[in-house]
């Protein structure tokens, strides 16, 4: 409820700074040349989430750690940016983890609504972005809970990719001097881990007693936080090339869960027991910093 | 003209690409068989997979048996007859697949018994029929480790229509599911073929142990 209050006062403000703006906006319009911007960075992720004290039902966002309790990630990531003209902005980027694997995505549409001084401009931008991370070991709340019993007989390392998809809508400010830019967005969306499915395969030792736990996940929406931060220096510029250096910031907050369908069968697949779980709501939080090089021409 | 020759071009590709797989012929005839022979060996469930033994003792709540029927023809007969049908000129092929022969039987199973010859607990006493008590699991699936039992009337059906390309043996495994409370235990099995031929074979005498 409060976080329906404080989406409803802050899309308020940003419609009344939006429509101040339109007509202002539209008598300043001037054309500009066409820019492209390609950009490399590397970085850290730093995802945070408290832990669920254990009970009768697994939370899968207790396992977002590795076997050393951390949640942190390297990060190579390249960017391309077409500005059409002075008003839109186009940017997709895409980067990897240490696996090398380029499924993260971004896709982002910025607008200039208006410049309110010479160095300050305003406006509104959107983005549509999946990034991966790991579920490491999520077979050990069986292992500690399940006793008495070969708690999991896939010998393997559980580990399995979890994505995470999201849409944001973020007004933005840049300040602009001389060969320093930076712009500062902030805003709300909506992320939800894409579904997978896991199970886990049990059996008694010195007994035929067998038993399977599926799991699927299902899509729950979460109305997120979301922050941007980038800078930009021109190292050395011309007339029609300029090669700088970028620095950015990403933060990304809401309370997430993921909840599942559980099913459990005993012995055969003939009486499966069937129940919906919904672990409680906890503080998600996704951190990202980045530097890098970038080339606009 | 420069269309043309780029649509040629393209044509040209992928009818080399055609011959390719069409250098080995993979698509053997079915041949038939008939199942006269069945095979019961023990099972140690005991770990975490079920595997074969040869020793006659079973825990008290890990009893098994692997059950297969087969033609004591085997395979190689089966799987030999083309080549002495096909006498003369034969299909030229660039390469020879190395195609598993599919055969199929001529009679499938439609019903499976087992009943105890000691009494398993005060409540089934020896001669009971004891079907109910066991589930079955295909021996191929035996080692993959992610999925429950199947009931015996389930691997039953499975048989009719089946296509075999392992060597046309059914094969499968049988477990008990209750705690077996004897010092012993013993079963006679009887399986009835779709021709109503039945199949009656008995379990080792197995030694439980605590």
């Amino acid at each position: 409820m409060r976080t329906a209050k404080y989406l409803l006062i802050y899309t308020a403000c940003l419609l009344l700074l939006f429509a101040t703006s339109l007509e202002k906006a539209s008598a300043q319009a001037k054309p500009q040349k066409e820019e492209l911007r390609l950009d490399i960075q590397f970085g850290g992720r730093f995802i945070q989430r408290p832990d669920q004290s254990p009970g009768s039902d697994i939370d899968f966002m207790n396992y977002l750690r590795d076997d050393f309790g951390k949640n942190s990630y390297g990060v190579l990531g390249f960017g391309f940016m077409l500005a059409p003209n002075d008003r839109w902005s186009f940017y997709t980027g895409f980067s990897m983890l240490s696996d090398m694997l380029p499924n993260h995505m971004r896709v982002t549409v910025k607008h200039k609504v208006d410049s309110l001084n010479r160095n300050w401009n305003w406006g509104i931008g959107s983005s549509l972005y999946s990034y991966p991370q790991y579920l490491n070991q999520f077979n050990q709340f069986h292992i500690q809970s399940d006793t008495g019993i070969i708690a999991d007989l896939n010998s393997n390392y559980r580990q399995r990719t979890l994505f995470d998809i999201g849409f944001s809508v973020m007004p933005w400010f840049s300040y602009s001097y001389k060969r320093f830019q930076a712009t500062l967005s902030t805003g709300f969306g909506i992320n939800f881990f894409v579904p997978f499915n896991e199970q886990i395969a049990q059996k008694k030792p010195n007994s035929n007693y067998r038993r399977e736990i599926k799991y699927e996940t299902i899509a729950s929406p979460a109305l997120t936080s979301h922050s941007e931060a980038e800078v930009t220096y021109n190292l050395l510029f011309n007339k029609h090339v300029s090669l700088g250096l970028i620095a950015k910031a990403e933060f990304l907050m809401a309370r997430r869960t993921i909840p599942y369908t559980r099913t459990i069968l005993t012995w055969t697949d003939d009486n499966p027991l069937i129940e919906t779980v919904k672990p409680k709501k906890k503080i998600y939080t996704k951190t990202d910093f980045s530097a890098g090089l970038f080339l606009k021409f | 003209m420069r269309i043309f020759k780029k649509v040629l071009l393209i044509l040209l590709f992928a009818n080399i690409l055609r011959i390719i797989p069409g250098c080995c012929k993979c698509d053997e005839d079915l041949g038939y068989m008939s199942f006269n022979r069945m095979d019961i060996k023990n099972i140690d469930n005991s770990g975490e997979w079920a595997m074969t033994s040869f020793r006659d003792t079973m825990p008290a709540a890990a009893v098994a048996f692997e059950i297969a029927l087969f033609d004591s023809l085997g395979y190689y007969y089966y799987s030999s007859i083309p080549e002495l049908k096909s006498i003369g000129i034969n299909t030229a092929m660039a390469m020879k697949c190395d195609c598993a022969f599919p055969l199929q039987a001529n009679y499938h199973l439609t019903s499976i018994k087992i009943s105890t010859i000691y009494s398993l607990s005060g409540e089934i006493e020896a001669g009971a029929d004891v079907t109910s008590l066991f589930v079955g699991r295909s021996s191929g699936n035996s080692s993959s480790g992610n999925s429950v039992y199947q009931s015996l009337p389930s691997i039953i059906r499975q048989t009719e229509g089946k296509i075999y390309y392992d060597g046309g043996v059914e094969s499968f495994h049988i477990f008990l599911q209750p705690e077996v409370e004897n010092t012993s235990a013993r079963f006679v099995i009887d399986i009835t073929l779709s021709d109503n031929s039945i199949f009656s074979d008995t379990t080792n005498l197995i030694q439980i142990l605590r």
